[in-house]
């Protein structure tokens, strides 16, 4: 559960707030979408719940622990906790795809058992992959090079690397901004089913709204670093 | 266009010539002297053979100037093309220096006509005479040298063994370094100079107790003073006298310099056996 | 053994005098010589190809090889030093002056046709005060490395500090040969500080020449000692090798590929290291500053000062030839595999970071394989370089074709000296043309693929040769190579002086368009030129 209570978002040196008093509960398995022009502050907002961004007042709760407060190790068990899904898919591509996918196991692993993984990959390990790839339907990549992949098929790997994670809340960063409608719907189903399925909160910033409606719990529209509810949840 | 760049270009190559003619012809004032690097060619070094040159000074009537150039070559070439005056060069950078610029022989100390090698090695490599060198790791001095290399290969060759397929051949460049390189055990052997081998165990820079010497050529010519084919002969026999004025106790602080106690007249006849030998050896 | 005493460190005051004196008086034999060349191929002026093309193919002699060889004809000293920086130079100022000039806002030959004016005349109104800042930043540039070179050339006895150097080690006074090597580090330091001040008030710059003009006035007898240089060059003539070195030469060539490829092996293991303990965003900033001083004090001393240290205290052969590659190298990769891995792209960085991974996984999972591509390039070019590095330390001892070139030359076997000299250039020519290949190759399979947000990381690897094979890229911090002439940058006074040159050049032709400044964009490529009407 994620809990989001005036939340303010300060870069130093900035006039106005990126984000200015937001407040949001986000249970369990359900999904909400952020939605809002560019320069909103969503990302802002998305980066703030795993700490990738320090917040200037408010608290962030996930799962009952306050994030602001966390340092190091603890910090990083959160980020474990949270997987994110950034705007450009950001995947390494340099690195082969099962690699990219397994990067979501980063967090429960430690620093050699992951250097290890780079060179020699386990038989185990990489039967985890590519049940991950195969949730999102291009387990036959699984040893690509990842300069290789199309548009649509860099985000379900991000995706996968999400699933890998085992996380208790995805932050879906405008995941399909850079794709085509129709590619775009079938990326927002496949994120907010499997989220359903595997019990975790989803947030996903949208830039449009369209097919919003049909997938999401909840809908919020953020604007000028301020949140507006659209849709609330059914409970 | 083009006739203004070959304005431009002439008008360069015009300034150059004004000014290269403009340059007075080089002064001959003083007497430029050099003296093989076997100490390391250094500012320093000169700095410490000051007592030679205030000597010759001295005894020429003339400033002198004393060179130390970084290698044998260099100093050949400087005598020829008029950079030094005199040299002071090894037995083999003499024979090329006459063939190349038919330098004259002046003087040279009394042990250069008796001068021996020494084939060193570490105190207990177990090697007692040249055949034990077979395939062992072995160490020249330059490789124009006549103490460091040239004699030493000839023996070598004497004893059955070709360097270039029966040993590891290194060529560390001096003696000092020769010394070093046995000394510290990067090779198995070496040779050099023997009074150069005398002034580093004198003066501390090899341990005594971590090399011995275990074969002494026979005597052979070595070092000798030689001028410039063109200096004057006045200048010549100048500076002759004033080696061969040098006398033992009261000179010893530049027979100290120079590693000899007296010095005599040399001579172009007494290298036959040594160009023989060169020739032989395709090293002139 | 000498003692450190002040009379030891005043008695260096003339051989670095002499180091300083031979840079400065080559530097400005090269810009005498290299520039009105420069413009002759960058005005199309007859011959400009066959100019050009020697000017390439003179700068693959290596300088230590032009040093020997300038030792041979011109005699001990400083004159010899002048001499073969003088050429190498000439080289290199002519020929990237000529890319600069090409480069210039109004490219040269469509201001000739424009203006009408002569060659010479747009030059000096046109061309050169339009690309001054740019001509003064690279002239910095070549002088660093012409610092540098002045002190290895010493190293085969063409005089100065590197003379003293060798001297020293040879005597086997390492205290002094210690001393030597800090002033000598302390010197390279000096006049890279000096060339900050020269970019900022280029007037200071003419001390130099001022330095030039005494060095070559003191030592004009043996420059003009020529009739013994033509005599002993007639000696080299023809090049030929004897039946045994011919059979000795694969094993010398082997030897030198072995000495370049090990030793930039080691380089870049070392800059790996070292580079990851160096970046910004891997370590904290204190650990950042220490190592990086660990780096420059690597880079600051040439291959071959490694390399005389080496033969020391590991003896003669290959293995101090490629420790000395080594440590050269690793101290210039460390720092551009540094800066490539603070290049990263962020955001695959951050994402990786997210997922809780640890400082380690994150560095291993995204900033090298982001860095690879850039990594390879800088390694490349360091091959490049190290062929001719390799070639150079084979003549202070460390084996191959190098140290078979100094002992024909010491035993005054002139004609296989001239073979080897001629041996080592075509090596490194072919050497050259291959990374120019392999490069273009990388480039172009590059192209076809989709890529999205590196083209910051690769616009920066995509440096080419001829500004990196100048000097081998330790000169500096790198301030040239990070704001090179050619890729954009311009300080606001530049830009300002360089739009005035424009107008001036407007008004002074009626035949070109008012508008023509518009019409040429800066434009900072060499490569293909669209034509004036």
């Amino acid at each position: 559960m994620i809990v989001l209570d005036e939340v303010v978002v300060r870069y130093p040196g900035a006039q106005r707030p990126a984000v200015d008093g937001a407040s949001l509960l986000v249970k369990t398995g359900e999904s909400v979408a952020l939605v809002g022009p560019s320069g909103s502050g969503k990302t802002t907002l998305l980066r703030a719940i795993n700490r990738l961004v320090p917040i200037t007042s408010g608290t962030i709760l996930v799962d009952g622990v306050a994030v602001e407060s966390l340092q190091d190790k603890a910090l990083r068990a959160l980020r474990t906790r949270l997987a994110m899904i950034a705007q450009h898919h950001d995947l390494v591509d340099r690195l082969r795809v099962h690699q990219n996918v397994m990067a979501g196991a980063l967090g429960r692993w430690s620093s050699l058992h992951a250097l290890r993984y780079l060179a020699f990959p386990l038989r185990g390990e990489l039967d985890e992959a590519r049940n991950a790839l195969a949730r999102v339907g291009i387990a036959e990549k699984l040893r690509a090079p990842t300069s290789a992949l199309s548009g649509g098929e860099r985000q379900r790997v991000a995706i996968a690397r999400a699933l890998v994670q085992q996380p208790h809340a995805i932050l879906a960063d405008e995941p399909i901004a850079s794709l085509d409608p129709e590619l775009a719907e079938q990326i927002v189903a496949l994120l907010t089913t499997l989220a359903k399925e595997s019990g975790i909160a989803l947030i996903c910033s949208l830039h449009q709204v369209q097919f919003a409606d049909r997938y999401f719990d909840q809908i919020v529209r953020l604007e000028g670093g301020r949140l507006e509810r659209l849709k609330s949840s059914v409970a | 266009m083009e006739r203004t760049l070959t304005r431009g270009t002439a008008l360069v190559l015009f300034g150059a010539g004004a000014v290269a003619a403009a340059l007075p012809a080089r002064a001959a004032a003083s007497l430029r002297v050099g003296m093989i690097p076997d100490a390391g060619a250094t500012q320093v070094s000169i700095d410490e053979k000051a007592p030679l040159r205030d000597y010759l000074s001295a005894k020429i009537g003339r400033p002198v100037e004393l060179v130390i150039p970084t290698n044998y070559n260099a100093t050949v070439e400087a005598l020829g093309n008029g950079s030094l005056d005199f040299a002071y060069l090894g037995g083999l950078t003499y024979l090329k220096a006459r063939q190349a610029y038919g330098v004259m022989p002046l003087v040279q100390r009394i042990s250069d006509r008796q001068f021996h090698s020494l084939f060193i090695t570490q105190t207990g490599s177990g090697i007692e005479k040249l055949t034990d060198l077979r395939g062992k790791r072995f160490a020249f001095g330059d490789v124009a040298s006549t103490s460091g290399h040239l004699m030493p290969d000839y023996a070598l060759r004497g004893a059955g063994i070709d360097p270039d397929k029966d040993m590891t051949v290194r060529y560390t460049g001096n003696h000092p370094a020769t010394a070093k390189a046995v000394e510290s055990g990067t090779v198995d052997a070496g040779a050099l100079d023997e009074s150069v081998f005398k002034a580093l165990l004198d003066g501390g820079q090899i341990d005594k107790t971590k090399v011995r010497v275990f074969f002494t050529t026979p005597p052979f010519v070595d070092y000798v003073w030689a001028a410039r084919k063109d200096v004057p002969a006045a200048d010549q026999t100048a500076l002759a006298n004033a080696f061969l004025a040098l006398k033992s106790p009261a000179d010893d602080k530049i027979l100290t310099i120079l590693r000899g106690t007296s010095f005599v007249r040399a001579d172009d006849a007494e290298y036959a056996t040594l160009r023989k030998i060169a020739l032989q050896l395709k090293l002139l | 053994m000498t003692q450190l005493s002040p009379h030891f460190f005043g008695s260096l005051l003339v051989p670095v005098g002499q180091t300083i004196g031979m840079a400065c008086a080559g530097m400005l034999l090269a810009l005498v010589i290299g520039i009105p060349l420069a413009i002759a191929v960058a005005t199309r002026a007859p011959g400009a190809r066959a100019i050009a093309a020697g000017l390439s193919a003179l700068r693959a002699i290596p300088d230590l090889t032009l040093a020997i060889l300038a030792v041979v004809l011109l005699g001990l000293g400083p004159a010899a030093g002048i001499a073969a920086l003088a050429v190498f130079y000439t080289a290199m100022v002519g020929k990237v002056s000529a890319e600069l000039l090409l480069a210039a806002p109004v490219p040269p030959v469509d201001a000739l046709r424009a203006t009408g004016s002569g060659r010479v005349g747009l030059a000096t109104f046109g061309l050169i005060p339009a690309m001054l800042p740019d001509l003064l930043s690279f002239g910095m540039y070549a002088f660093e490395c012409a610092m540098r070179a002045s002190i290895i050339v010493g190293a085969v006895g063409a005089g100065g500090i590197g003379t003293e150097l060798v001297g020293a080690i040879n005597a086997l006074d390492y205290a002094r040969a210690a001393a030597i090597i800090v002033v000598l580090v302390a010197l390279i330091a000096a006049v890279d500080t000096f060339g900050i001040a020269v970019r900022r008030y280029p007037r200071t710059g003419f001390v130099l020449l001022a330095i030039g003009v005494l060095t070559l006035w003191i030592d004009r007898p043996q420059l003009f000692a020529l009739s013994h240089a033509f005599v002993t060059f007639a000696k080299m003539l023809p090049p030929q090798l004897s039946l045994p070195e011919l059979g000795a030469l694969p094993r010398l060539l082997w030897e030198t590929a072995a000495i370049a490829v090990v030793g930039t092996a080691l380089g870049a293991l070392l800059g790996f290291a070292f580079g990851l303990v160096c970046a910004r965003n891997i370590v904290p900033f204190a650990v950042v500053a220490l190592v990086r001083r660990v780096l420059d004090t690597a880079r600051a001393i040439p291959e071959v000062v490694w390399g005389l240290i080496l033969v020391v205290s590991v003896g003669i052969g290959p293995l101090a030839g490629i420790l000395a590659l080594g440590l050269h190298s690793g101290g210039v990769l460390g720092k551009l595999y540094a800066e490539a891995f603070e290049n990263v792209d962020r955001p695959p960085v951050l994402s990786i970071a997210a997922t809780g991974a640890s400082k380690l996984s994150t560095v291993g999972f995204a900033i090298v394989p982001l860095a690879w591509r850039t990594l390879g390039v800088h390694t490349l070019f360091r091959l490049e370089w190290n062929v001719r590095a390799a070639a150079v330390v084979g003549m202070i001892g460390a084996g191959g074709i190098g140290q078979a070139l100094f002992l024909s030359q010491q035993l005054f076997f002139y004609k296989a000296m001239a073979a080897y000299v001629l041996i080592t250039w075509a090596i490194v020519l072919a050497f050259d043309a291959f990374g120019e290949r392999a490069r273009a190759a990388r480039l172009s399979a590059e192209g076809g693929r989709p890529r999205r947000r590196s083209g910051r990381t690769r616009a920066r690897s995509r440096t080419r040769s001829s500004d990196r094979s100048l000097c081998d890229g330790s000169a500096g911090t790198g301030r040239f190579r990070e704001r090179p002439p050619f890729e954009g940058r311009a300080a606001p006074s530049a830009s300002a002086r360089r739009s005035g040159a424009r107008k001036s050049r407007r008004s002074a032709s009626r035949s070109m368009p008012p508008n023509a400044s518009a019409r040429y964009p800066s434009r900072r490529r060499t490569s293909p030129v669209p034509r004036a009407p």
